[in-house]
């Protein structure tokens, strides 16, 4: 079954005969008594000639791209490093990190105090042998002092002198 | 379209808090490690007395009269020669000679914790009377009580320092 366009279009272009132009016609008189107008509207539709001449024929195309500018100019502005205080985080984070490793620094980097002999001190013997049997040696260990004591060593004469 | 290529700014920060952390890592280091310094091997004989005179004890040793007296038991404490060498392929060198009495360096080496493990002999006369291994730190003296001399003691002290 054809459409309503179909047979109009039909109707028009003067292909529609016998049976079917009879019955369009019966059921739109109407259209017949407007078939002037309508002939006159396809021929102007179909006269390439006849266009109107756009004085701006770029205009969508130079709204599009207006759009595309702008979305552009605002993505870069996007990315921008927010600041704290005038300064980006990125310098921020190296202060707070050199800061933290100069703490360190004075915390776990031993300085002794020299002024002190009891600081630091540190004497441990190992071992002590003495070749004579009558001479024994004994170690003390105190906090700050070790002593190795000789016992049965042979009195220095006296005379002699041991100044160097 | 827009590029996502990071801004030369941002590069530069980023390789500025590089070179910060890797500079203060270089000073830190170099202030952690030592400086090789020559090892060097201090004694000194002192004379412990009930005499009246008055200490004189070498700058080595500076505060520890009050230690030496509750130690040794003596008042006085006399210096009676000290001597320094700069330690270098040790092997029996003479440290310190006075009289009869010697003090020589068999052997020293460095410990990885910044002390020393020295052996040392003990000579009087010509008789070898000790023998002692011992490890001290830097710096920290270790004392021989030798033999009674005159009215008193002889002190023997050793000390090392790089």
């Amino acid at each position: 079954m054809k459409t309503f366009e179909e047979r109009f279009t039909a109707w028009l272009d003067g292909v529609l005969d016998g049976e079917e132009l009879r019955c369009f016609e019966r059921e739109n008189p109407l259209l017949i008594q407007h078939k002037v107008e309508y002939l006159k509207l396809r021929s102007l539709l179909r006269n390439r000639d006849y266009r109107p001449v756009l004085g701006n024929p770029d205009f969508f195309t130079s709204q599009i791209m207006s759009e595309i500018r702008g979305e552009t100019a605002v993505g870069p502005r996007l990315n921008k490093p927010s600041l704290w205080f005038g300064l980006p985080r990125l310098a921020w984070g190296g202060v707070g990190v050199l800061s933290i490793g100069l703490a360190l620094f004075v915390v776990l980097i031993p300085r002794g105090n020299n002024s002190d002999p009891r600081a630091n001190y540190v004497a441990e013997v190992l071992n002590t042998k003495t070749a004579d049997p009558k001479v024994k040696a004994t170690v003390e260990n105190q906090k700050d002092m070790t002593i190795i004591k000789l016992e049965g060593l042979n009195r220095v004469p006296p005379q002699q002198d041991l100044h160097h | 379209m827009g590029s996502t290529s990071v801004s030369f700014p941002a590069v530069a920060l980023r390789s500025c808090g590089f070179c910060l952390l890797a500079a203060f890592g270089i000073v830190a280091t170099a202030h952690a490690i030592p400086s090789p310094d020559p090892i060097r091997a201090w004694s000194c004989l002192l004379y412990a007395s009930d005499t009246a005179r008055r200490s004189d004890l070498p700058q080595r040793l500076a505060g520890y009269e009050p230690r030496l007296q509750r130690s040794f038991g003596f008042i006085n404490y006399q210096l009676l020669a000290q001597h320094e060498i700069s330690v270098e392929g040790v092997s029996e060198t003479p440290l310190l000679s006075a009289g009869d009495i010697h003090i020589l360096l068999s052997s020293l080496s460095a410990t990885p914790d910044g002390g020393y493990v020295v052996r040392l002999l003990f000579v009087q006369g010509d008789k070898q009377e000790m023998e002692t291994q011992f490890k001290v730190g830097e710096g920290s003296p270790l004392f021989i009580r030798g033999p009674e001399w005159r009215d008193g003691q002889i002190i023997i002290v050793v000390a090392i320092s790089g």
